[in-house]
């Protein structure tokens, strides 16, 4: 996963938080950009940007006009992290700066889409399963446990030849709204594995997972004209009392990953709706 | 034809007071300085003599004050009485100066 040092713009139109807002505006002017990055001895002290510039007499100080303290990323986040934190704080653009906050570049939501957009899918939005698995690892890498849930539609192949593929899309993309609407962002990272098939990675213990696994199984996905859309849950993970060992992240998502995969298969095939590994 | 012209100069001349400022310095939410260029003027022209004290106000943005008051009298106080006689002829986009005479009046009562 790339970090933000490696994507970030490391030209930056900066200004002193001395100068006065008249040469904020001229700078603005001649770079083109729509806000600047207050520095003062390399250290980011705050953003300037039109709209502040709109409210204030432009006799002013930078100082006092700018927002001090805006949200910044650390250079060795991932674009993950980056895309989340502008996500959670409605922002196109990051300061990245070092352990001192010194200012060391700008990253924007535009750079990370190129990278991020092939690890999401444009139908659903969702994140595929090669994002959440390296979602998974941070997770697990910051001490966290984690359940996987892994969810198949059923007979999905039979709806889209009898009512046709449009059809088909319509209830994936239903399925995911609800999915979206059902986790918590708080503890779960649903996603889209392939085709039919979901996945919600969870920092829930095991029980607290059978518990949300009922929840979508209670959720009709109901589409006009087609027969309700029902789905199998394998659930694998969420019982450990200690941290597991971190040198063999990847192999133990994969792990998990199978067992919920064949947990769901069994759901399928028994038609018990959810079964647990 | 004959043509005269001639330029009259007027002077107004008048001490420039050190420091200019008075006791207080009241700056609005739209005013021409904010606190921290209020901050920078009265450092220069009178070291650590003034306190910038930030308001939450609907007109006012920050107040100016000599140190000196905020030793005879509670700041929140002071801060409270200020904002409460301004805010009558107050506007956003002025700052106000303002002269202050705080004194203080004891009687003590004892048995002889």
């Amino acid at each position: 996963m790339k970090k933000v040092c490696q994507v970030m713009n490391p030209k930056v139109v900066t200004i002193s938080p001395d100068k006065g807002i008249e040469h904020a505006i001229r700078l603005m002017d001649q770079h083109g950009v729509g806000s600047l990055l207050v520095v003062q001895n390399n250290v980011l002290k705050g953003i300037l940007t039109s709209k502040d510039i709109r409210k204030h007499d432009r006799n002013r100080l930078t100082w006092d006009v700018m927002t001090p303290n805006p949200i910044v990323i650390n250079e060795n986040a991932n674009i993950v992290e980056a895309i989340q934190v502008m996500e959670n704080h409605c922002i196109e653009h990051l300061p990245v700066v070092d352990e001192e906050r010194k200012l060391l570049g700008l990253i924007t939501k535009k750079d990370i889409l190129g990278l991020f957009g092939s690890f999401t899918d444009p139908l659903t939005g969702l994140p595929w399963g090669t994002l959440l698995k390296h979602m998974a690892k941070d997770l697990l890498l910051n001490g966290n446990d984690l359940v996987i849930l892994f969810l198949d539609l059923d007979d999905f192949g039979l709806f889209n030849k009898r009512f046709g593929h449009v059809i088909g899309d319509k209830i994936i993309v239903c399925f995911s709204k609800m999915l979206k609407r059902v986790c918590d962002p708080e503890y779960d990272l649903p996603g889209r594995y392939a085709g039919d098939e979901f996945l919600v990675i969870s920092k829930r213990n095991q029980e607290e997972a059978k518990k949300l696994a009922v929840k979508i199984l209670n959720e009709p996905i109901n589409i006009e004209g087609v027969p309700e859309v029902r789905v199998s849950i394998g659930i694998a993970g969420g019982r450990r009392k200690e941290l597991r060992d971190t040198n063999s992240v990847e192999h133990m998502i994969d792990e998990l990953l199978n067992l919920a995969s064949r947990a769901s298969t069994e759901a399928k095939s028994t038609r018990v709706k959810l079964v647990v590994a | 034809m004959e043509k005269n012209k001639t330029i009259t100069l007027s002077m107004n001349i008048t001490e420039f007071e050190m420091p200019p400022m008075r006791d207080v310095i009241v700056i609005g939410v739209a005013a021409p300085i904010g606190p921290e260029a209020a901050r920078k003027m009265v450092e220069a022209l009178s070291p650590e003599q003034y306190e910038v004290l930030i308001v939450e106000h609907e007109k006012v943005e920050a107040l100016v004050v000599r140190k000196p008051i905020l030793q005879l009298i509670d700041k929140s106080k002071l801060v409270s009485e200020i904002l409460e006689e301004v805010s009558k002829i107050m506007t956003p986009k002025i700052v106000l100066r303002i002269s202050l005479n705080v004194s203080l009046n004891i009687t003590k009562t004892f048995n002889e």
